[in-house]
């Protein structure tokens, strides 16, 4: 039950923002459905993570394989998956292919005598999260799924009705005394 | 993705989280997804890309339900 999974939730994790009183138990496609089997039609997506749907078919065999062939190596190594990540995203957007464009993502400012100090005890720049051959995997199938599927094409088509509907919505409630208290403006990113 | 802002009053456009929280939450019990952490006034609608015509039609009939009740005071 939803609400037993929700007391032992308060019992051992940190109640550190507000909860939704469901606890999701599986999904498929746009469907997620509780531990009680209750469904949901899923308008969050995992905060726009699971763009090809929940358990795609394809991704799932694609994260098998590759969880059965090498999942983590290190940063010090490469592997043929994070190649041809690194390349299919060249080929998208060659411009973001290095992060931030090759320009750097922070800084840090220190005073000259720490800067020497940290440049003569040898700390170099690099970058963290490599090494996962496994997250390269299930990146290169969702890349290729939304290609196959034309899911760009789908969004832009279901994005444009989803649009129109809550537009007409919001100039009814303008237009009606029901709701003369509300207003409503649309923000959009493509 | 599309947001719906709510607001108290269209002059002032002084936000109103609390019915902003009240229409994700009736949508949920109307079997829709539209929870996003906590958070302000705006109800943000961020499908995965793979949602047909007939599932946003859904959706946009349960979310003008979860408007139209919580502006006459339901919850």
């Amino acid at each position: 039950m939803n609400a037993d999974w929700l007391a032992l939730d308060n019992q051992f994790r940190l109640q550190a923002r507000p909860m939704v009183p469901i606890v999701l138990d599986r999904g498929q496609g746009t469907r997620m459905w509780d531990v009680e089997g209750r469904e949901y039609l899923d308008l969050m997506s995992g905060q726009a993570c699971t763009t090809t749907g929940h358990c795609d078919p394809e991704l799932t065999q694609a994260i098998n394989e590759q969880a059965g062939r090498l999942v983590r190596t290190g940063i010090p190594f490469t592997t043929p998956q994070e190649v041809l990540l690194a390349k299919k995203l060249d080929e998208l957007a060659p411009s973001v292919c290095n992060l931030g464009g090759g320009l750097p993502l922070s800084a840090v400012m220190v005073t000259k005598t720490v800067g020497d100090g940290l440049e003569a005890k040898g700390f170099l720049q690099i970058s963290s999260h490599g090494g996962n051959p496994f997250l390269c995997a299930a990146g290169l199938a969702t890349i290729e799924i939304t290609g196959k599927r034309d899911l760009l094409g789908n969004t832009r088509r279901v994005g444009a009705y989803l649009r129109a509907g809550l537009e007409e919505l919001a100039n009814a409630m303008r237009s009606s005394g029901t709701f003369e208290a509300w207003a409503s403006c649309w923000a959009s990113r493509s | 993705m599309l947001g719906i802002e709510i607001v108290k009053d269209e002059d002032s456009r002084e936000p109103s989280v609390e019915m902003a929280n009240a229409i994700a939450s009736r949508c949920m019990n109307n079997g829709l997804i539209l929870f996003d952490g906590p958070g302000g006034s705006v109800v943000r609608i961020k499908p995965p890309l793979t949602l047909t015509k007939a599932e946003a039609g859904k959706a946009l009939g349960i979310i003008k339900e979860a408007i139209a009740a919580v502006s006459e005071g339901a919850t």
